[in-house]
């Protein structure tokens, strides 16, 4: 301890992020989270008889991790914890989740360790009390601190002062964090992210060729080498959300092997731009001829009014920002003093940034958007895992440092004062 | 050897390597010195010839030494323990656990020295904040306090020892919904507060806490917040010119680039100018005071052609030697040299002129300059200031119309028909009738060239005042009138 120059303390504490897409869990100090699985949560709602969770009031088993959801049930719902406002919803998902990510995945008793959880950054008051509540309530765990994404993702860069820009499933969220705080009233969110994305490339593929079949309704035999039969399986007593959320799986999938932001503004007219072919290969071995598709996928981040059209079943609401729109509203909303640093000090996060030419595209936009005495400098991990998980590693850095230790709530602290402290330490 | 070369995979051909190798390297010698602690087998297997392996061996042998013996440290035996400790920093002793490096003497941990407190408790630092009390609320602060309320003024405190005075961020978390007074009434809603009035009411008070505190105003002159309150108009204003700088568009931004580009390029040439006229009234000066005054009038007529020096000096020494010199030559052009002799004959100093004779030397024209018949599309006739005037359509006579003009540039003079008189007076000196009275025959030339003539005469007379107002208002004793020095 005496040794370390770099300022960490390895305490007990483990960093638990329920995002909108996947929910990452790890102990604090390590370079990656241990555990990663998708937030979404099975639901049956029959009163199962040797049921892992059975809720009293409600009669629900829970189940969640990759391994629940993967296999064909019948009669099983798919939800996600977080509502239409994309902030937790519905509570016992929420727990049910965080129960996986503890017990079932590390294998830890929460009365061991303190906990640091991040937070949505636009959540509000009475979301996080209810959170501490369940913490310290459900878990007992003897410490914890809530932290929001974008001041997490900022720690993750090095950085106390930086524009976040976190691309992520649900949203892409723009804030401002002003020495290490995040300044709630420049949070600006537009739809345009991941989940819409998904949607764009089903709705191509099933304009395009067939619907998508996601991937327990069919099984592919090898007839002979090389050559394979797919045959349908019985799909009856499966649930719409759950079809519905393994098509996403396949759409997703094709999204990430496929898509690509272009250079400049993507003009639509047949011939202009001659764009190279691509195939894509659906796990039930259809063959997917993807060519300008491609770049109107990410170009509805640049122009999502112009090009929403070419989705058919795709609807967003009329004032719906563009990216860089957003991000220049939240620039615009910090005070004067704070613009230029904010310009020169953009981060780029979150999953849906990986799409190759995202980067380039969205700092070119800037510097067009932005006033031309600013200049815009972007930064973004290159590692592929530091993008995905920045907010988790931002907690795992912030939570074993040594001068954070004096800011943990601990449980004493909760039981003298109740939840409204929380506003007060984890501000 | 061979087959174990095969083994490793290596080349056969020894001698030729090194002969390859042994010039690649930096300086190395071609036999290697096997290493100690490296036994001879152990040498032999590597060859020799290849220097990579062996000298990275040698080196990291010397330095590691792995065959030796690990020495036993004086404090034991080095263990890490997973401890419970206490942050001093903490006001509620919670107790995490941390993995620690303790030493395991003959019977058990022990641990590391310097243990007791927590290393990174004594970074808990905060701002200091002047936090006023009760009384010194009610008798200090209350009477300016405008729209603020007590309660209102702790939130802010409040929000202010929680962000360590980041007034960004305070501002971005100030929720101040209005509060019940103290009288049980619900006040109205408090105004929107910007950035600037809240950093004004905290810069405020702490002023006059810290003055009242003190007791004297000079103990705490130095203390920046007095020493330099909050100006919020100086803010908000600043705050307006940064939003617009950064508001500029890049045609802007390129104007005002290249509006400094040409800023700077005449500072240069006036930088320029300033250092010949310096030059050249520096060998003036020296010339001067070794000739006489006519002799040096042709060598200062130069020197004074680009007067910028400011010495004050005896205004104008009388134009009557220089129309002397003058009087030989009755034509406008010498009006200049007298405007120049009126520089030159000073004898030892160059004077203080100001910018209109050296224009005026620049503007001198012969009057054979003036064409008598002018080209096609400049008017024929010239206005008062000697520039081609187009008249209302109609029929002027040349020389009525020269007159007026005449009678127009007296009438414009500063100073009135007293001044005038002067200017009549300069020109009988000529010794041309023509001169004062005008030409006797008005062609286009001719009453050109004498309106110029005039012009110049006025502008001489003009300078010569207003150098001597300058000197009055400058000097203290009285200054008898330039012009009356004038008339010898």
């Amino acid at each position: 301890m005496s040794s370390n120059i770099y300022g960490g303390d390895e305490v007990n504490a483990l960093v638990l992020d329920l995002g909108t897409h996947s929910c990452k869990a790890g102990y604090a100090g390590d370079d990656t989270p241990k555990a990663v699985f998708p937030s979404v949560v099975g639901i049956h709602s029959d009163a199962g008889s040797n049921g892992m969770e059975v809720d009293g009031t409600s009669a629900r088993r829970l189940s969640v991790g990759f391994q629940a959801l993967s296999a064909k049930q019948l009669g099983m719902e798919v939800m996600s914890p977080f509502g239409p406002d994309d902030l937790y919803g519905d509570w016992d998902l929420v727990e049910a989740a965080y129960n996986h990510a503890l017990r079932d995945r590390l294998g830890v008793r929460p009365e061991e360790f303190a906990l640091m959880l991040a937070e949505p950054t636009h959540n509000s008051r009475a979301s996080r009390e209810r959170l501490i509540e369940l913490v310290f309530e459900t878990f007992q765990a003897p410490a914890m601190f809530v932290a929001k994404s974008a001041m997490l993702s900022a720690f993750a860069t090095a950085r106390q002062t930086a524009l976040v820009v976190d691309t992520g499933y649900r949203a892409t969220t723009a804030a401002a964090v002003q020495d290490g705080y995040v300044l709630q009233k420049t949070v600006t969110r537009t739809p345009l992210a991941g989940q819409l994305l998904n949607h764009a490339a089903q709705a191509v593929a099933d304009a395009k060729y067939t619907p998508l079949r996601p991937r327990f309704s069919f099984k592919r035999q090898e007839v002979k080498s090389g050559e394979f039969q797919v045959a349908s399986l019985d799909v009856a007593g499966v649930t719409n959300s759950f079809r519905l959320y393994h098509t996403e799986q396949v759409a997703s999938d094709m999204k990430e092997g496929v898509c690509r932001a272009s250079e400049t503004r993507f003009f639509d007219a047949e011939g202009v731009n001659p764009v190279p072919t691509v195939v894509y290969e659906l796990p039930d071995g259809q063959e997917l001829y993807l060519g300008p598709e491609r770049f109107r996928m990410a170009e509805l981040f640049f122009q999502p009014a112009a090009f929403i059209g070419h989705f058919p079943g795709l609807a967003l609401p009329p004032d719906v920002r563009s990216v860089p729109e957003a991000v220049v509203d939240a620039v615009n909303k910090c005070d004067v003093d704070l613009r230029k640093d904010m310009y020169s000090g953009a981060v780029l996060t979150g999953g849906t940034s990986l799409i190759p030419g995202l980067k380039e595209r969205l700092e070119k936009e800037l510097s067009e958007l932005s006033p031309p005495a600013a200049k815009v400098k972007m930064v973004a991990a290159t590692n592929n895992l530091e993008r995905r998980f920045s907010t988790w590693i931002g907690g795992s850095i912030l939570s074993s440092l040594g001068s954070f230790q004096q800011l943990w709530m601990s449980k004493k602290e909760y039981a003298e004062h109740g939840t409204p402290l929380v506003n007060r330490k984890c501000p | 050897m061979a087959d174990v070369k095969d083994i490793l995979g290596m080349s056969r051909s020894g001698p030729s390597q090194t002969d390859e190798k042994a010039p690649a390297p930096k300086e190395k010698k071609e036999k290697i010195k096997r290493p100690e602690g490296m036994s001879r087998e152990a040498f032999a297997l590597l060859g020799g010839s290849h220097p990579i392996i062996s000298s990275q061996l040698a080196s990291s042998l010397k330095k590691n030494d792995m065959l030796k013996k690990p020495k036993p440290s004086t404090k034991g035996i080095i263990t890490y323990q997973y401890r419970p400790f206490i942050n001093a920093a903490r006001t509620d002793g919670l107790e995490l656990l941390h993995w620690l490096k303790c030493s395991k003497g003959a019977n058990g941990g022990i641990r590391e020295p310097h243990d007791s407190e927590y290393p990174y408790a004594k970074y808990n630092k905060k701002v200091q904040l002047y936090k006023y009390n009760d009384e010194e609320y009610d008798s200090l602060i209350r009477p300016e306090s405008g729209n603020w309320t007590r309660e209102e003024t702790d939130y802010l405190y409040d929000l202010c020892e929680q962000f360590d005075l980041r007034w960004h961020v305070v501002f971005d978390r100030y929720e101040w919904l209005g509060r019940l007074s103290a009288g049980g009434n619900p006040s109205q809603p408090p105004p929107l507060r910007s950035v600037e009035d809240l950093k004004e009411r905290y810069y405020n008070v702490a002023r006059k806490l810290l003055v009242s505190r003190q007791g004297r105003e000079a103990a705490v002159a130095n203390n920046t917040i007095v020493k330099h309150p909050f100006n919020k108009q100086v803010e908000q204003d600043r705050k307006r010119a940064l939003a617009a700088l950064l508001a500029r568009t890049p045609q802007q931004i390129s104007e005002e680039h290249a509006i400094l580009a040409e800023a700077r390029a005449i500072e240069e040439k006036r930088k320029a100018e300033a250092m010949a006229a310096r030059r050249a009234a520096a060998a003036a000066a020296a010339a001067a005071t070794s000739t006489t005054a006519t002799t040096a009038t042709g060598a200062a007529a130069a020197a004074a052609a680009a007067p910028r020096t400011t010495s004050p000096s005896q205004p104008g020494r009388p134009v009557a030697p220089a129309a002397a010199v003058s009087n030989g030559v009755p034509t406008a052009a010498p009006i200049g040299a007298a405007a120049m002799g009126l520089g030159a004959v000073a004898g030892g100093a160059p004077r203080a002129l100001s910018p209109l004779p050296g224009q005026m030397s620049g503007d001198m024209r012969h009057p054979a300059e003036y064409e008598s018949a002018p080209p096609p599309g400049i008017p024929s006739l010239f206005d008062a200031e000697v520039k081609p005037f187009k008249p209302k359509p109609g029929v002027y006579l040349r020389g009525a119309h020269t007159q007026a003009m005449a009678a127009q540039q007296a009438a414009a003079m500063t100073g009135g028909s007293r001044a005038f008189k002067a200017v009549e007076a300069t020109l009988t000196e000529l010794q041309c009738p023509a001169a004062l009275y005008g030409p006797r025959v008005m062609t286009r030339s001719t009453s050109g060239a004498w309106l110029a003539l005039r012009s110049e005469v006025i502008a001489l007379h003009e300078t010569r005042r207003n150098l001597a107002n300058r000197l009055n208002a400058d000097t203290d004793r009285a200054v008898r009138r330039p012009e009356k020095r004038r008339r010898p």
